[in-house]
Protein backbone atom coordinates (compact mmCIF):
# COMPACT_ATOMS: atom_id res chain seq x y z
CA UNK A 1 0.00 0.00 0.00
CA UNK A 2 1.36 2.96 -1.29
CA UNK A 3 2.24 5.35 1.69
CA UNK A 4 0.39 8.62 0.19
CA UNK A 5 -2.84 6.18 0.64
CA UNK A 6 -2.16 5.69 4.49
CA UNK A 7 -1.57 9.13 5.42
CA UNK A 8 -4.96 10.15 3.76
CA UNK A 9 -6.55 7.17 5.42
CA UNK A 10 -4.91 8.31 8.91
CA UNK A 11 -6.00 11.91 8.56
CA UNK A 12 -9.44 10.64 7.50
CA UNK A 13 -9.27 8.26 11.14
CA UNK A 14 -7.54 11.56 12.79
CA UNK A 15 -10.68 14.13 11.69
CA UNK A 16 -13.23 11.08 12.43
CA UNK A 17 -12.20 10.39 15.92
CA UNK A 18 -10.50 14.13 16.60
CA UNK A 19 -11.57 14.65 19.86
CA UNK A 20 -10.25 11.48 21.45
CA UNK A 21 -7.28 11.24 19.40
CA UNK A 22 -6.91 15.18 20.33
CA UNK A 23 -6.96 13.89 24.05
CA UNK A 24 -4.50 11.39 23.37
CA UNK A 25 -2.45 13.42 21.51
CA UNK A 26 -2.70 16.11 24.44
CA UNK A 27 -1.40 13.30 26.60
CA UNK A 28 1.61 12.52 24.46
CA UNK A 29 2.56 15.86 24.33
CA UNK A 30 2.08 16.36 27.66
CA UNK A 31 4.74 13.42 28.68
CA UNK A 32 7.54 13.67 26.73
CA UNK A 33 7.11 17.73 27.02
CA UNK A 34 7.95 17.70 30.66
CA UNK A 35 10.61 14.98 29.93
CA UNK A 36 12.16 17.29 27.08
CA UNK A 37 12.18 20.21 29.70
CA UNK A 38 14.23 18.05 32.21
CA UNK A 39 16.81 16.94 29.56
CA UNK A 40 16.91 20.59 28.36
CA UNK A 41 17.24 22.26 31.42
CA UNK A 42 19.64 19.18 32.53
CA UNK A 43 21.48 20.36 29.18
CA UNK A 44 21.69 23.98 29.96
CA UNK A 45 22.91 23.48 33.51
CA UNK A 46 25.53 21.14 32.02
CA UNK A 47 26.06 23.87 29.34
CA UNK A 48 26.27 26.57 31.94
CA UNK A 49 28.56 25.11 34.36
CA UNK A 50 31.22 24.77 31.80
CA UNK A 51 30.50 27.86 30.59
CA UNK A 52 31.26 28.61 34.65
CA UNK A 53 34.51 27.15 34.54
CA UNK A 54 35.33 28.68 31.25
CA UNK A 55 34.31 31.72 32.29
CA UNK A 56 36.39 32.01 36.03
CA UNK A 57 39.38 29.85 35.10
CA UNK A 58 40.34 26.29 35.18
CA UNK A 59 43.14 27.07 37.30
CA UNK A 60 42.46 30.36 38.49
CA UNK A 61 41.16 31.15 42.55
CA UNK A 62 40.74 33.12 45.02
CA UNK A 63 42.88 32.17 48.64
CA UNK A 64 41.89 34.00 51.65
CA UNK A 65 44.35 33.27 54.38
CA UNK A 66 42.97 32.30 57.97
CA UNK A 67 45.82 32.12 60.72
CA UNK A 68 44.22 30.35 63.73
CA UNK A 69 46.87 29.42 65.94
CA UNK A 70 49.49 31.47 67.45
CA UNK A 71 52.05 30.61 65.33
CA UNK A 72 50.34 31.03 61.80
CA UNK A 73 49.26 34.52 63.11
CA UNK A 74 53.09 35.42 64.09
CA UNK A 75 54.15 34.65 60.87
CA UNK A 76 51.20 36.34 59.36
CA UNK A 77 52.29 39.38 61.04
CA UNK A 78 55.98 39.18 60.26
CA UNK A 79 55.83 37.90 56.38
CA UNK A 80 51.92 38.82 55.14
CA UNK A 81 52.59 43.04 55.63
CA UNK A 82 52.37 45.24 52.20
CA UNK A 83 56.16 46.05 51.20
CA UNK A 84 56.91 42.29 51.68
CA UNK A 85 54.22 40.59 49.97
CA UNK A 86 54.67 42.27 46.78
CA UNK A 87 58.30 41.14 46.77
CA UNK A 88 57.35 38.07 47.34
CA UNK A 89 54.80 38.14 44.90
CA UNK A 90 57.48 39.31 41.98
CA UNK A 91 59.98 36.31 43.65
CA UNK A 92 57.11 33.61 42.41
CA UNK A 93 55.94 35.37 39.46
CA UNK A 94 57.50 32.40 36.79
CA UNK A 95 55.61 30.09 38.82
CA UNK A 96 52.32 31.30 39.86
CA UNK A 97 50.45 34.69 39.28
CA UNK A 98 49.92 35.83 42.93
CA UNK A 99 48.04 39.37 42.94
CA UNK A 100 47.35 39.84 46.53
CA UNK A 101 44.30 42.66 47.53
CA UNK A 102 42.86 43.68 50.78
CA UNK A 103 39.79 45.23 50.79
CA UNK A 104 38.63 48.22 53.15
CA UNK A 105 35.00 49.61 53.04
CA UNK A 106 34.84 53.35 52.16
CA UNK A 107 31.98 55.71 51.95
CA UNK A 108 28.27 54.22 51.15
CA UNK A 109 28.85 51.45 49.25
CA UNK A 110 32.13 52.15 47.84
CA UNK A 111 35.31 50.33 49.00
CA UNK A 112 39.11 51.23 48.57
CA UNK A 113 40.69 48.02 47.21
CA UNK A 114 45.10 47.88 48.06
CA UNK A 115 46.54 45.31 45.58
CA UNK A 116 49.30 45.12 42.67
CA UNK A 117 49.20 46.29 39.40
CA UNK A 118 47.50 43.89 36.78
CA UNK A 119 44.72 42.83 38.74
CA UNK A 120 42.37 44.66 36.40
CA UNK A 121 44.30 42.55 33.01
CA UNK A 122 43.70 38.77 35.50
CA UNK A 123 40.09 39.83 36.48
CA UNK A 124 39.54 41.19 32.60
CA UNK A 125 38.14 44.55 34.31
CA UNK A 126 37.36 47.05 30.83
CA UNK A 127 39.33 50.37 31.35
CA UNK A 128 36.85 53.28 30.29
CA UNK A 129 39.58 56.21 29.97
CA UNK A 130 42.85 56.88 31.40
CA UNK A 131 45.40 54.09 32.56
CA UNK A 132 45.59 50.94 34.58
CA UNK A 133 47.97 51.16 37.95
CA UNK A 134 51.74 50.71 36.93
CA UNK A 135 54.21 48.64 38.82
CA UNK A 136 56.09 51.71 39.40
CA UNK A 137 52.70 53.56 41.09
CA UNK A 138 53.84 51.27 44.21
CA UNK A 139 54.48 54.59 46.18
CA UNK A 140 52.34 57.17 44.09
CA UNK A 141 48.88 58.52 45.41
CA UNK A 142 47.14 57.54 42.30
CA UNK A 143 43.85 55.85 41.67
CA UNK A 144 41.72 53.74 39.41
CA UNK A 145 38.41 53.84 40.25
CA UNK A 146 35.09 52.17 38.92
CA UNK A 147 32.72 53.17 37.39
CA UNK A 148 29.58 53.95 39.68
CA UNK A 149 32.32 55.98 42.04
CA UNK A 150 31.61 58.95 39.85
CA UNK A 151 34.96 60.01 38.99
CA UNK A 152 36.87 60.90 36.58
CA UNK A 153 40.51 60.88 35.06
CA UNK A 154 42.37 63.80 36.33
CA UNK A 155 39.94 64.55 39.33
CA UNK A 156 41.20 64.21 43.29
CA UNK A 157 39.71 62.21 45.70
CA UNK A 158 40.30 62.17 49.73
CA UNK A 159 40.80 58.83 50.93
CA UNK A 160 41.50 59.17 54.98
CA UNK A 161 43.05 62.46 54.82
CA UNK A 162 45.29 61.31 51.64
CA UNK A 163 44.68 63.21 48.16
CA UNK A 164 44.57 60.22 45.65
CA UNK A 165 44.54 61.39 41.50
CA UNK A 166 42.47 59.29 39.45
CA UNK A 167 44.44 58.08 36.45
CA UNK A 168 41.94 55.57 34.74
CA UNK A 169 38.38 54.61 35.29
CA UNK A 170 36.75 50.93 34.80
CA UNK A 171 34.27 50.31 31.75
CA UNK A 172 30.56 48.39 33.24
CA UNK A 173 32.27 45.27 34.55
CA UNK A 174 30.30 42.23 35.08
CA UNK A 175 30.16 40.97 38.52
CA UNK A 176 32.17 38.57 39.49
CA UNK A 177 31.05 35.65 42.40
CA UNK A 178 34.44 34.88 42.76
CA UNK A 179 35.68 38.07 44.25
CA UNK A 180 33.65 39.74 47.24
CA UNK A 181 33.19 43.57 46.18
CA UNK A 182 31.95 44.79 43.66
CA UNK A 183 34.84 46.35 40.80
CA UNK A 184 31.56 49.45 39.77
CA UNK A 185 32.35 50.57 43.39
CA UNK A 186 35.96 50.38 43.79
CA UNK A 187 39.20 52.52 44.26
CA UNK A 188 41.60 50.91 43.13
CA UNK A 189 45.45 51.51 45.10
CA UNK A 190 49.07 50.25 45.46
CA UNK A 191 48.72 47.93 48.90
CA UNK A 192 51.16 49.99 50.01
CA UNK A 193 49.31 53.17 49.98
CA UNK A 194 46.81 51.19 51.84
CA UNK A 195 48.74 50.06 54.26
CA UNK A 196 49.73 53.54 55.10
CA UNK A 197 46.18 55.37 55.00
CA UNK A 198 44.61 52.48 56.86
CA UNK A 199 46.56 49.72 58.95
CA UNK A 200 46.31 46.14 58.28
CA UNK A 201 47.59 43.50 60.47
CA UNK A 202 47.97 41.62 57.14
CA UNK A 203 47.14 41.01 53.73
CA UNK A 204 44.95 37.98 53.58
CA UNK A 205 43.55 38.02 50.11
CA UNK A 206 45.27 36.63 47.04
CA UNK A 207 44.02 36.04 43.29
CA UNK A 208 45.77 33.23 42.22
CA UNK A 209 46.54 32.18 38.67
CA UNK A 210 48.29 28.88 37.70
CA UNK A 211 49.90 27.45 34.39
CA UNK A 212 48.54 24.07 35.21
CA UNK A 213 45.07 23.10 33.87
CA UNK A 214 43.85 21.97 36.48
CA UNK A 215 42.46 23.42 39.63
CA UNK A 216 43.20 20.55 42.02
CA UNK A 217 47.11 20.97 40.94
CA UNK A 218 47.60 24.58 41.32
CA UNK A 219 45.62 24.84 44.85
CA UNK A 220 48.06 21.86 45.88
CA UNK A 221 50.78 24.23 44.54
CA UNK A 222 49.74 27.48 46.46
CA UNK A 223 49.17 25.70 49.62
CA UNK A 224 52.63 23.89 49.15
CA UNK A 225 54.05 27.38 48.61
CA UNK A 226 52.23 29.28 51.82
CA UNK A 227 53.25 26.39 53.95
CA UNK A 228 56.87 26.82 52.84
CA UNK A 229 57.19 30.22 53.02
CA UNK A 230 55.05 31.33 55.96
CA UNK A 231 54.13 28.52 57.88
CA UNK A 232 50.84 28.64 57.40
CA UNK A 233 48.06 26.26 56.53
CA UNK A 234 44.63 27.44 57.12
CA UNK A 235 42.81 29.29 54.15
CA UNK A 236 40.09 29.62 52.82
CA UNK A 237 39.49 29.01 48.83
CA UNK A 238 37.47 30.05 45.89
CA UNK A 239 37.18 29.09 43.02
CA UNK A 240 34.66 28.14 39.78
CA UNK A 241 33.83 24.94 40.94
CA UNK A 242 31.79 26.57 43.94
CA UNK A 243 29.91 28.66 41.67
CA UNK A 244 29.03 25.48 39.85
CA UNK A 245 27.83 23.72 42.56
CA UNK A 246 25.63 27.16 43.77
CA UNK A 247 24.12 26.50 40.10
CA UNK A 248 23.76 22.84 40.65
CA UNK A 249 21.97 24.18 43.88
CA UNK A 250 20.08 26.37 42.60
CA UNK A 251 18.48 24.11 39.63
CA UNK A 252 17.94 21.16 41.83
CA UNK A 253 14.80 21.87 43.70
CA UNK A 254 13.61 22.96 40.12
CA UNK A 255 15.04 19.75 38.13
CA UNK A 256 13.81 17.19 41.49
CA UNK A 257 9.92 18.66 40.75
CA UNK A 258 10.18 18.53 37.17
CA UNK A 259 11.64 15.25 37.37
CA UNK A 260 8.33 14.04 39.35
CA UNK A 261 6.37 15.99 37.24
CA UNK A 262 7.87 14.35 34.11
CA UNK A 263 7.81 11.05 35.07
CA UNK A 264 4.33 11.30 36.72
CA UNK A 265 3.19 13.09 33.47
CA UNK A 266 4.76 10.73 31.50
CA UNK A 267 3.14 7.80 33.48
CA UNK A 268 -0.49 9.31 33.12
CA UNK A 269 0.67 10.05 29.06
CA UNK A 270 1.13 6.42 28.50
CA UNK A 271 -1.85 5.41 29.97
CA UNK A 272 -3.76 7.67 28.77
CA UNK A 273 -2.78 6.31 25.12
CA UNK A 274 -3.17 2.59 26.75
CA UNK A 275 -6.90 3.66 27.66
CA UNK A 276 -7.49 5.08 24.05
CA UNK A 277 -6.37 2.54 22.07
CA UNK A 278 -7.63 -0.31 23.82
CA UNK A 279 -11.37 1.80 23.61
CA UNK A 280 -10.49 2.60 19.93
CA UNK A 281 -9.37 -0.90 19.02
CA UNK A 282 -12.29 -2.30 20.70
CA UNK A 283 -14.52 0.23 18.52
CA UNK A 284 -12.50 -0.57 15.37
CA UNK A 285 -12.92 -4.30 15.86
CA UNK A 286 -15.78 -4.94 13.48
CA UNK A 287 -13.56 -2.36 11.40
CA UNK A 288 -11.05 -5.09 11.56
CA UNK A 289 -13.27 -7.84 10.69
CA UNK A 290 -14.67 -5.87 7.59
CA UNK A 291 -10.97 -5.52 6.21
CA UNK A 292 -10.02 -9.06 6.94
CA UNK A 293 -13.44 -10.32 4.79
CA UNK A 294 -12.02 -7.53 2.34
CA UNK A 295 -9.16 -9.61 2.06
CA UNK A 296 -6.30 -7.90 4.36
CA UNK A 297 -4.35 -10.08 5.86
CA UNK A 298 -4.17 -9.68 10.36
CA UNK A 299 -0.63 -8.86 9.23
CA UNK A 300 -1.36 -5.90 7.08
CA UNK A 301 -4.35 -5.18 9.75
CA UNK A 302 -1.52 -4.72 12.71
CA UNK A 303 0.63 -2.62 10.74
CA UNK A 304 -1.62 -0.06 9.27
CA UNK A 305 -3.02 -0.01 13.22
CA UNK A 306 0.58 0.05 14.36
CA UNK A 307 1.47 2.72 11.92
CA UNK A 308 -1.83 4.95 13.03
CA UNK A 309 -0.53 4.65 16.52
CA UNK A 310 2.80 5.47 15.81
CA UNK A 311 1.73 8.32 12.99
CA UNK A 312 0.45 9.81 16.76
CA UNK A 313 2.71 9.18 19.27
CA UNK A 314 5.48 11.28 16.54
CA UNK A 315 3.13 14.05 16.35
CA UNK A 316 2.63 14.33 19.85
CA UNK A 317 6.10 13.71 20.39
CA UNK A 318 6.99 16.53 18.34
CA UNK A 319 4.79 19.00 19.95
CA UNK A 320 5.84 17.58 23.08
CA UNK A 321 9.45 18.39 22.52
CA UNK A 322 8.59 22.31 20.92
CA UNK A 323 6.31 22.63 24.15
CA UNK A 324 9.15 21.36 26.55
CA UNK A 325 11.94 23.38 24.59
CA UNK A 326 9.64 26.58 25.47
CA UNK A 327 9.06 25.15 29.27
CA UNK A 328 12.47 24.70 29.73
CA UNK A 329 13.44 28.29 28.11
CA UNK A 330 11.02 29.89 30.55
CA UNK A 331 12.20 28.05 33.70
CA UNK A 332 15.92 28.52 32.71
CA UNK A 333 15.35 32.34 32.11
CA UNK A 334 13.78 32.60 35.60
CA UNK A 335 17.06 31.11 36.44
CA UNK A 336 18.67 34.08 35.56
CA UNK A 337 21.28 31.17 33.33
CA UNK A 338 21.74 30.99 29.83
CA UNK A 339 19.44 28.92 27.16
CA UNK A 340 21.06 26.51 24.98
CA UNK A 341 19.37 24.52 22.42
CA UNK A 342 20.07 20.71 22.22
CA UNK A 343 18.94 17.55 19.45
CA UNK A 344 19.06 15.60 22.33
CA UNK A 345 15.80 15.86 23.33
CA UNK A 346 14.73 15.12 19.88
CA UNK A 347 17.35 12.48 20.10
CA UNK A 348 15.20 10.89 22.83
CA UNK A 349 11.87 12.33 22.75
CA UNK A 350 10.58 10.14 19.82
CA UNK A 351 12.07 6.66 20.15
CA UNK A 352 10.28 7.48 23.71
CA UNK A 353 6.81 8.38 22.49
CA UNK A 354 7.47 5.32 19.59
CA UNK A 355 8.00 2.96 22.41
CA UNK A 356 4.98 4.36 24.30
CA UNK A 357 2.60 4.41 21.13
CA UNK A 358 4.00 0.54 20.63
CA UNK A 359 3.87 -0.74 24.19
CA UNK A 360 0.69 0.79 24.47
CA UNK A 361 -0.88 -0.52 20.90
CA UNK A 362 0.44 -3.92 20.39
CA UNK A 363 -1.46 -5.28 23.37
CA UNK A 364 -4.48 -4.60 22.54
CA UNK A 365 -3.82 -4.94 18.65
CA UNK A 366 -2.41 -8.49 19.15
CA UNK A 367 -5.58 -9.40 21.09
CA UNK A 368 -7.64 -7.79 18.49
CA UNK A 369 -6.21 -9.43 15.85
CA UNK A 370 -5.97 -13.01 17.14
CA UNK A 371 -9.31 -12.41 17.19
CA UNK A 372 -11.92 -15.12 15.21
CA UNK A 373 -12.76 -12.73 12.14
CA UNK A 374 -16.66 -13.64 12.99
CA UNK A 375 -15.98 -12.28 16.62
CA UNK A 376 -14.73 -9.58 15.04
CA UNK A 377 -17.31 -9.28 12.19
CA UNK A 378 -20.07 -9.25 15.51
CA UNK A 379 -18.49 -7.45 18.20
CA UNK B 1 -18.33 -23.93 -9.11
CA UNK B 2 -18.52 -23.86 -5.64
CA UNK B 3 -18.90 -27.46 -3.72
CA UNK B 4 -18.62 -28.66 -0.40
CA UNK B 5 -18.21 -32.20 1.34
CA UNK B 6 -19.25 -33.33 4.36
CA UNK B 7 -19.34 -30.33 6.39
CA UNK B 8 -19.61 -30.47 10.08
CA UNK B 9 -19.75 -27.70 11.70
CA UNK B 10 -20.36 -27.78 16.11
CA UNK B 11 -20.06 -24.69 18.57
CA UNK B 12 -17.85 -25.66 21.41
CA UNK B 13 -20.80 -25.44 23.67
CA UNK B 14 -23.53 -26.77 21.37
CA UNK B 15 -25.38 -30.20 22.33
CA UNK B 16 -25.46 -30.70 18.90
CA UNK B 17 -23.42 -29.84 15.42
CA UNK B 18 -24.95 -26.91 13.17
CA UNK B 19 -23.97 -29.20 10.26
CA UNK B 20 -23.69 -32.41 9.81
CA UNK B 21 -22.15 -33.59 6.60
CA UNK B 22 -23.63 -31.09 4.90
CA UNK B 23 -23.22 -31.44 0.74
CA UNK B 24 -23.53 -28.43 -1.09
CA UNK B 25 -22.41 -27.30 -4.95
CA UNK B 26 -23.38 -24.01 -6.66
CA UNK B 27 -22.68 -23.49 -10.56
CA UNK B 28 -21.43 -20.04 -11.48
CA UNK B 29 -23.77 -17.26 -12.43
CA UNK B 30 -26.18 -19.22 -10.31
CA UNK B 31 -28.15 -17.58 -7.27
CA UNK B 32 -29.15 -19.50 -4.40
CA UNK B 33 -31.39 -18.31 -0.79
CA UNK B 34 -30.95 -19.61 2.63
CA UNK B 35 -33.69 -19.91 4.49
CA UNK B 36 -34.22 -20.52 8.01
CA UNK B 37 -34.92 -19.36 11.51
CA UNK B 38 -32.37 -17.53 13.29
CA UNK B 39 -29.47 -19.28 14.77
CA UNK B 40 -30.02 -22.21 12.30
CA UNK B 41 -26.69 -21.47 11.17
CA UNK B 42 -27.42 -19.16 7.77
CA UNK B 43 -24.57 -16.38 8.48
CA UNK B 44 -22.48 -19.08 9.22
CA UNK B 45 -22.87 -21.10 6.45
CA UNK B 46 -21.97 -17.84 4.33
CA UNK B 47 -18.47 -17.21 6.79
CA UNK B 48 -17.81 -20.60 6.04
CA UNK B 49 -17.85 -20.16 2.48
CA UNK B 50 -16.37 -17.57 2.94
CA UNK B 51 -13.09 -18.57 4.18
CA UNK B 52 -13.79 -16.28 7.46
CA UNK B 53 -14.66 -19.17 10.06
CA UNK B 54 -13.58 -22.85 9.33
CA UNK B 55 -15.56 -26.06 9.44
CA UNK B 56 -15.08 -29.12 12.28
CA UNK B 57 -14.60 -31.23 9.21
CA UNK B 58 -15.41 -31.17 5.36
CA UNK B 59 -13.86 -30.31 2.22
CA UNK B 60 -14.70 -26.74 -0.36
CA UNK B 61 -13.75 -27.04 -3.20
CA UNK B 62 -13.69 -23.30 -5.81
CA UNK B 63 -12.78 -24.12 -9.27
CA UNK B 64 -11.42 -27.58 -7.99
CA UNK B 65 -9.04 -26.11 -5.64
CA UNK B 66 -9.36 -27.21 -1.90
CA UNK B 67 -9.63 -23.52 -0.12
CA UNK B 68 -8.85 -25.23 3.31
CA UNK B 69 -5.87 -26.13 2.03
CA UNK B 70 -4.75 -22.62 1.53
CA UNK B 71 -2.54 -20.67 4.01
CA UNK B 72 -3.97 -17.43 5.68
CA UNK B 73 -2.17 -15.32 3.01
CA UNK B 74 -3.68 -17.33 0.09
CA UNK B 75 -7.22 -17.58 1.75
CA UNK B 76 -6.54 -13.56 1.98
CA UNK B 77 -5.78 -13.24 -1.12
CA UNK B 78 -8.74 -15.80 -2.29
CA UNK B 79 -11.75 -13.57 -0.29
CA UNK B 80 -10.36 -10.29 -2.19
CA UNK B 81 -10.56 -11.88 -5.69
CA UNK B 82 -12.86 -14.57 -6.21
CA UNK B 83 -15.46 -13.15 -3.59
CA UNK B 84 -17.68 -10.30 -2.05
CA UNK B 85 -19.56 -9.86 1.06
CA UNK B 86 -22.51 -7.58 1.98
CA UNK B 87 -23.40 -7.97 5.46
CA UNK B 88 -26.56 -7.58 7.15
CA UNK B 89 -25.75 -4.03 8.75
CA UNK B 90 -24.27 -2.41 5.53
CA UNK B 91 -20.96 -2.00 7.70
CA UNK B 92 -18.85 0.53 5.72
CA UNK B 93 -15.88 1.88 7.41
CA UNK B 94 -16.98 4.85 9.39
CA UNK B 95 -14.20 7.63 8.78
CA UNK B 96 -13.82 6.62 5.33
CA UNK B 97 -15.46 8.39 2.68
CA UNK B 98 -17.60 6.85 0.17
CA UNK B 99 -14.91 6.11 -2.39
CA UNK B 100 -12.36 5.22 0.13
CA UNK B 101 -14.58 2.53 1.08
CA UNK B 102 -15.02 1.23 -2.51
CA UNK B 103 -11.33 1.60 -3.20
CA UNK B 104 -10.16 -0.32 -0.17
CA UNK B 105 -10.53 -3.65 -1.82
CA UNK B 106 -8.61 -2.87 -4.57
CA UNK B 107 -6.21 -1.13 -2.85
CA UNK B 108 -5.67 -4.50 -0.29
CA UNK B 109 -5.62 -6.02 -4.17
CA UNK B 110 -2.45 -3.70 -4.48
CA UNK B 111 -4.10 -1.69 -7.22
CA UNK B 112 -2.56 2.13 -7.45
CA UNK B 113 -4.81 4.90 -5.62
CA UNK B 114 -5.16 6.33 -9.04
CA UNK B 115 -6.72 3.32 -10.55
CA UNK B 116 -8.58 2.73 -7.51
CA UNK B 117 -10.28 5.88 -7.17
CA UNK B 118 -10.94 5.76 -10.90
CA UNK B 119 -12.73 2.23 -10.67
CA UNK B 120 -14.40 3.28 -7.93
CA UNK B 121 -15.91 6.71 -9.32
CA UNK B 122 -17.21 4.42 -12.50
CA UNK B 123 -19.32 2.68 -9.78
CA UNK B 124 -20.50 4.91 -8.66
CA UNK B 125 -21.43 7.12 -11.87
CA UNK B 126 -22.88 3.80 -12.98
CA UNK B 127 -25.62 4.11 -10.30
CA UNK B 128 -26.00 7.66 -10.36
CA UNK B 129 -24.34 8.09 -6.44
CA UNK B 130 -21.05 10.33 -7.94
CA UNK B 131 -22.61 12.80 -5.19
CA UNK B 132 -22.03 10.89 -2.60
CA UNK B 133 -18.35 10.23 -3.47
CA UNK B 134 -16.75 12.35 -0.86
CA UNK B 135 -19.16 11.81 2.26
CA UNK B 136 -19.13 9.20 5.40
CA UNK B 137 -21.22 6.73 5.80
CA UNK B 138 -23.02 8.49 8.91
CA UNK B 139 -24.29 10.98 6.50
CA UNK B 140 -25.87 8.52 3.90
CA UNK B 141 -29.67 7.26 4.42
CA UNK B 142 -29.68 3.61 4.87
CA UNK B 143 -30.83 2.33 1.51
CA UNK B 144 -27.85 4.43 0.07
CA UNK B 145 -25.81 2.71 2.52
CA UNK B 146 -26.27 -0.51 1.17
CA UNK B 147 -26.08 0.27 -2.25
CA UNK B 148 -22.45 1.69 -1.47
CA UNK B 149 -21.85 -2.02 0.55
CA UNK B 150 -23.20 -3.99 -2.69
CA UNK B 151 -20.97 -1.79 -4.97
CA UNK B 152 -17.92 -2.29 -2.65
CA UNK B 153 -18.80 -6.18 -2.69
CA UNK B 154 -18.37 -6.03 -6.82
CA UNK B 155 -16.00 -3.64 -7.23
CA UNK B 156 -13.22 -6.32 -7.08
CA UNK B 157 -15.70 -8.74 -9.84
CA UNK B 158 -16.21 -11.13 -7.66
CA UNK B 159 -17.24 -14.73 -8.53
CA UNK B 160 -18.86 -15.54 -5.55
CA UNK B 161 -21.46 -12.81 -3.85
CA UNK B 162 -22.53 -13.55 -0.52
CA UNK B 163 -24.78 -11.58 1.30
CA UNK B 164 -26.26 -11.60 4.76
CA UNK B 165 -29.88 -10.35 4.85
CA UNK B 166 -29.01 -7.38 2.73
CA UNK B 167 -32.53 -6.30 2.89
CA UNK B 168 -33.34 -6.27 6.60
CA UNK B 169 -32.65 -3.24 7.86
CA UNK B 170 -34.69 -1.78 4.76
CA UNK B 171 -38.15 -0.14 4.56
CA UNK B 172 -40.33 -1.97 1.43
CA UNK B 173 -39.59 0.20 -1.26
CA UNK B 174 -36.19 0.56 -1.03
CA UNK B 175 -35.64 -3.33 -0.21
CA UNK B 176 -37.26 -3.77 -3.71
CA UNK B 177 -34.50 -0.82 -4.83
CA UNK B 178 -31.48 -2.94 -3.55
CA UNK B 179 -33.13 -6.58 -4.63
CA UNK B 180 -33.77 -5.14 -8.28
CA UNK B 181 -29.94 -3.64 -8.23
CA UNK B 182 -28.82 -6.92 -6.79
CA UNK B 183 -30.10 -9.31 -9.27
CA UNK B 184 -29.25 -6.82 -12.54
CA UNK B 185 -26.00 -6.67 -11.57
CA UNK B 186 -25.59 -10.26 -11.45
CA UNK B 187 -27.16 -10.98 -14.95
CA UNK B 188 -24.59 -8.12 -15.91
CA UNK B 189 -21.66 -8.89 -14.10
CA UNK B 190 -22.40 -12.94 -14.01
CA UNK B 191 -21.38 -14.21 -10.32
CA UNK B 192 -22.58 -16.77 -8.36
CA UNK B 193 -24.54 -15.71 -5.62
CA UNK B 194 -25.59 -16.87 -2.43
CA UNK B 195 -28.42 -14.85 0.30
CA UNK B 196 -29.11 -15.58 3.55
CA UNK B 197 -32.73 -14.39 3.90
CA UNK B 198 -35.84 -14.44 5.75
CA UNK B 199 -38.47 -12.91 3.35
CA UNK B 200 -39.84 -15.32 1.09
CA UNK B 201 -40.20 -12.81 -2.38
CA UNK B 202 -36.12 -12.79 -2.20
CA UNK B 203 -36.01 -16.29 -1.84
CA UNK B 204 -38.33 -16.80 -4.93
CA UNK B 205 -36.16 -14.66 -7.24
CA UNK B 206 -33.29 -16.86 -6.93
CA UNK B 207 -32.57 -19.58 -8.72
CA UNK B 208 -32.40 -21.94 -5.86
CA UNK B 209 -33.37 -22.35 -2.07
CA UNK B 210 -31.73 -23.48 0.73
CA UNK B 211 -33.23 -24.76 3.53
CA UNK B 212 -30.76 -24.18 6.70
CA UNK B 213 -31.80 -26.26 9.98
CA UNK B 214 -31.77 -29.34 11.81
CA UNK B 215 -32.61 -31.14 8.57
CA UNK B 216 -31.05 -28.90 5.54
CA UNK B 217 -32.54 -29.45 2.57
CA UNK B 218 -33.02 -28.22 -0.90
CA UNK B 219 -36.34 -26.98 -1.75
Amino acid sequence: MKSSYWLKEGWALFRFYRLRLLLGLLGISIGIGAACALFSINFVVAKNSENVLAKYGQSRFIATLTPMSLLEKKQAKQHLSAPYITSFCHKYKDYLTLIPYQVVNFKDEKVIVGTLSGIEKHLEWPLDSGRALHRLDQQDTVAVVGKRVGAVVGTQIALYGRYFEVVGVLGEVEPNPLIEFDPNQAIVISIEMLARIKPLPWVDSFIVQSDSESLVVAKSQFKALIKSSFLIEQMFIRDATLFQLALLKQVNMTVQMLKMIALTTLLLGTLSIVNLLVILIDERKREMGLRLAMGATALTISWQFLREIMMLCCLGAALGIVFGHLAAYIIVMKLGLTYYFGWFSWCIGFPVALAMGILAGTLPLVFATTCHPVKLLNS
Amino acid sequence: MVKLQGITKRYPNATSPLYSQLELSLNANQSMAMMGPSGSGKTTLLYILGLLDPPCAGQYFFNGVDLFTLSHAQKAKFRNTELGFIFQAHMLIPHLTVEQNLMLPLIYRGLSEVVASKRANTQLHSLELAYLAQRLPHQLSGGQQQRVAILRALIGEPKLLLADEPTSALDDSTKQDILSLLLNLQKVQQFAMVIATHDVSIAGLCDRLLQVGNLHHEV
